[in-house]
C-alpha cells in the first residue's frame, strides 16, 4: 500500500510540474500571441448570440450584396445575409465541430494506443496492423468514402475525420505507453497489486497526459482547416449553416464582381488556424525543453 | 529482392480486403434505395412490383455478405459496376478521367520537389541566414493556409483579373500549372522542415567533418555526402505525399474546374452515383498501396541496409 501511495504521489508530482510549463510558454512571444488570439476566438464563439449584430440565417433579398454599414459591419452576401454575423457564428461552428472531432479521436485513439503499448505481444502486433492500414490511406479519401457513400452531413464528416485521425494519434500514445511501462514505478505499482485497469488509467495515462494535450492542441489547427475544406466542397456542413467553408463556396460564384466576399472567411480561417498552430508550437517547445 | 517484393505483395491482400469491405458496407448502408433509383430510371413512375422485380433481378435482396463476395468477384474481373447517371461502366469512367488527375499530381509533385529541396537544403546549409528565415515563415504559412482559399485567390488573380486562365472551364489550360502550384505551395512546408532537420543532422556527423578535413569541396560534401544520407526519410515521406496529392487533388480540381477523377468523384457524390464513388475509393486505395510498396522498394535499392529489415 505504501509503495502504491508513493507511486501515485510521484506521478502526481510529475503532473503538477506542468506549472513550470506555463512559465516556459510565457517566455515565448509567438505562443503568447497565439494564446491571446485563441482566447479571443473562443470568447467570440461563446458569445456569438450576443455580439453578432444580426441573425446569421436571415435572408433579406432587398439588401443583397450591400457594402459596409453600421448595421451590416462587413456588408451582406448574395442572399442579403449579414457577413459579420455569419463570420462570428462561423467561429462557434468551427470550434464546436473541431472539438467533436478531437474528442472522438481521443476517445478512440487513447484507449487503443494505451492497450497496444501496455499489452504488447500479439495484441500489439494486431492493433499495429490495423493502424498501418489506416495510415496508408489519405484522410481525404476516407472522408470522401464515408461522407460520400452515406449522406454528406456534419455528423458524417466528424465521424469520417475521427475514424482516420485516431490512427497516428494512437501510434504515438502507444510509444509513450511503452516507455512509461519500463519505468521503476510501474514495478512498484505491480508489486502493490494494482489491477491492469488501474495501472493503465491511473499510472500510465496520468504520466503521459501533458504530451497528449499538447498533441491535441497541435491538431486543432489542421482539424479546423480540414473541416472548412470539406464544407467547401459540400461534404461537410450543409448550407445555410454559417460556416467559413460554406461561405467561401458561396462566394465562388461572385468572384468576378464581388471578390471581397471570399476575403473575409478566408482571413477568419487563416487567423484561427495560425493562432492554434502558434499556441501548439509554443506548448510543444515548452514540453520538449 | 524479388522474394521481398513477393512477401510485401502478400501482406497487401488484407489491406485491400479491408478497404473493399469498408467501401462496400458503407455503400450498402447509404440512405438511398438503389432499387428504387434504378426503377425510376427505367419506368419513370415505377409501381411497387416493378421496384421489387428490379430488386430481385439485381440481387439487392440477398444478404450483405453474399453481395460483397459477388461484388468482389466482379471487381477482380475488372467490373466495378455501372454509373447510375450515364450507365457507362465505372472502370471506363476511371480510365477516362484518371490521366488528368495524374498529370496534375505529377506536376504538383515536381513543383513540390523543387520548392522543398531548394528551401530545405539552403536553409540547412546557411543556417540563420535570410533564406533560413524566409523558409521558416514559408513553413508556418504553408501549414496554416487553406489550400482551397489560396486556390480561389490565384483563380481570382490569374483568372478574373489577368485573364490567363479561364474561370469557368479549366480545360483551356494545356498544363495545369496554377492548380499544381497551389497544391505544392500549400503542402511544401512539412517537406522543407523535414529536409532541413535531416540535412542539419547529417551535416553535424563525424564523416562530414572528416570529408571537410580531407579537403573535399563544400559543394561535393553537400550534394554527395550529406544529401544522399538525408534523402531516405524524405523519399519515404514524398511517396506518401504523392498519394495525398493524387487523392487530395479533388478540391483543387473542383476549384479550377479541371476535369479529373477527383472532380468526377465529387460530382458523383452530389448526384448520389454510388458505384462511381465506390469505384473511385477502391481505385485510389489500390493506388496508395501500390505507391507505398514502390517507395519501399526504391528505399531498399538506395539504402541496402534496409533490405533485411
Amino acid at each position: 500500500m505504501q509503495v502504491k501511495i508513493q507511486a501515485v504521489k510521484r506521478s502526481n508530482a510529475r503532473f503538477c510540474s506542468s506549472h513550470g510549463i506555463i512559465n516556459r510558454i510565457l517566455t515565448q512571444k509567438a505562443a503568447v500571441f497565439g494564446f491571446v488570439i485563441v482566447a479571443l476566438i473562443i470568447i467570440i464563439a461563446i458569445t456569438a448570440s450576443v455580439i453578432a449584430p444580426n441573425d446569421p440565417l436571415k435572408v433579406n433579398m432587398s439588401m443583397r450584396l450591400k457594402g459596409l454599414s453600421s448595421l451590416y459591419w462587413l456588408g451582406t452576401d448574395n442572399l442579403g445575409r449579414c457577413i459579420a454575423s455569419r463570420l462570428i457564428w462561423g467561429a462557434r461552428m468551427s470550434l464546436i465541430y473541431s472539438m467533436c472531432v478531437l474528442g472522438l479521436m481521443m476517445a478512440i485513439g487513447i484507449p487503443i494506443g494505451l492497450l497496444s503499448g501496455y499489452a504488447g505481444g500479439r495484441i500489439d502486433t494486431f492493433i499495429m496492423r490495423i493502424i498501418d492500414i489506416f495510415l496508408s490511406l489519405p484522410t481525404f479519401l476516407m472522408a470522401l468514402a464515408i461522407s460520400g457513400m452515406l449522406e454528406p452531413s456534419v455528423k458524417n464528416m466528424i465521424i469520417a475525420m475521427a475514424s482516420v485521425w485516431w490512427a497516428p494519434y494512437a501510434r504515438i500514445i502507444r510509444g509513450m505507453a511503452m516507455q512509461t511501462k519500463q519505468q521503476d514505478f510501474m514495478l512498484a505499482a505491480k508489486a502493490a497489486a494494482c489491477t491492469h485497469t488501474q495501472i493503465i488509467f491511473r499510472h500510465i495515462l496520468r504520466n503521459i497526459a501533458p504530451p497528449i494535450i499538447v498533441m491535441a492542441t497541435l491538431e486543432i489547427g489542421s482539424i479546423i482547416l480540414a473541416i472548412a475544406s470539406f464544407s467547401f466542397i459540400g461534404l461537410g456542413a450543409q448550407p445555410p449553416t454559417p460556416e467559413w467553408g460554406i461561405m467561401l463556396s458561396d462566394s465562388k460564384e461572385f468572384m468576378q464582381t464581388q471578390p471581397q466576399l471570399m476575403v473575409y472567411p478566408g482571413i477568419a480561417i487563416i487567423v484561427t488556424v495560425m493562432a492554434f498552430n502558434l499556441l501548439g508550437e509554443g506548448l510543444k517547445n515548452a514540453i520538449q525543453n | 529482392m524479388l522474394k521481398d517484393i513477393g512477401e510485401r505483395l502478400f501482406t497487401l491482400i488484407p489491406v485491400l480486403l479491408a478497404v473493399s469491405l469498408i467501401t462496400f458496407v458503407l455503400g450498402s448502408m447509404s440512405s438511398g434505395d438503389t432499387a428504387r433509383t434504378l426503377a425510376e430510371k427505367k419506368y419513370d413512375r415505377p409501381t411497387y412490383e416493378q421496384i421489387e422485380k428490379i430488386r430481385t433481378e439485381m440481387g439487392f435482396d440477398r444478404p450483405v455478405l453474399v453481395r460483397y463476395v459477388s461484388w468482389l468477384e466482379d471487381a477482380l474481373r475488372g467490373n466495378l459496376g455501372f454509373s447510375y447517371s450515364n450507365d457507362k461502366p465505372v472502370v471506363d469512367e476511371i480510365v477516362q478521367y484518371f490521366p488528368k488527375t495524374l498529370q496534375l499530381s505529377l506536376l504538383a509533385l515536381l513543383f513540390l520537389i523543387i520548392i522543398s529541396f531548394t528551401l530545405g537544403i539552403s536553409s540547412a546549409v546557411f543556417s540563420g541566414s535570410l533564406i533560413d528565415k524566409i523558409s521558416r515563415i514559408y513553413c508556418f504559412w504553408s501549414v496554416s493556409m487553406p489550400e482551397f482559399w489560396f486556390g480561389l485567390i490565384l483563380l481570382y488573380i490569374f483568372g478574373a483579373r489577368l485573364g490567363l486562365i479561364s474561370v469557368l472551364g479549366g480545360n483551356s489550360m494545356k498544363f495545369p500549372i496554377i492548380p499544381a502550384l497551389t497544391m505544392s505551395l500549400c503542402s511544401g512546408g512539412i517537406y522543407v522542415r523535414l529536409i532541413r532537420t535531416n540535412m542539419e543532422e547529417v551535416l553535424n556527423k563525424g564523416y562530414i567533418r572528416a570529408a571537410r578535413a580531407k579537403g573535399v569541396s563544400e559543394y561535393k560534401i553537400i550534394t554527395k555526402h550529406a544529401l544522399k544520407n538525408a534523402m531516405l526519410p524524405v523519399i519515404n515521406k514524398l511517396g506518401i505525399g504523392f498519394g495525398s496529392l493524387l487523392a487530395g487533388s479533388a478540391i483543387i480540381e473542383s476549384i479550377f474546374s479541371w476535369n479529373g477523377l477527383g472532380n468526377l468523384a465529387l460530382e458523383s457524390v452530389k448526384l448520389k452515383d454510388y458505384p462511381v464513388v465506390q469505384g473511385y475509393v477502391l481505385f485510389m486505395a489500390v493506388l496508395m498501396v501500390l505507391i507505398n510498396l514502390t517507395v519501399d522498394i526504391i528505399c531498399g535499392i538506395i539504402d541496402p541496409r534496409l533490405k533485411n529489415v
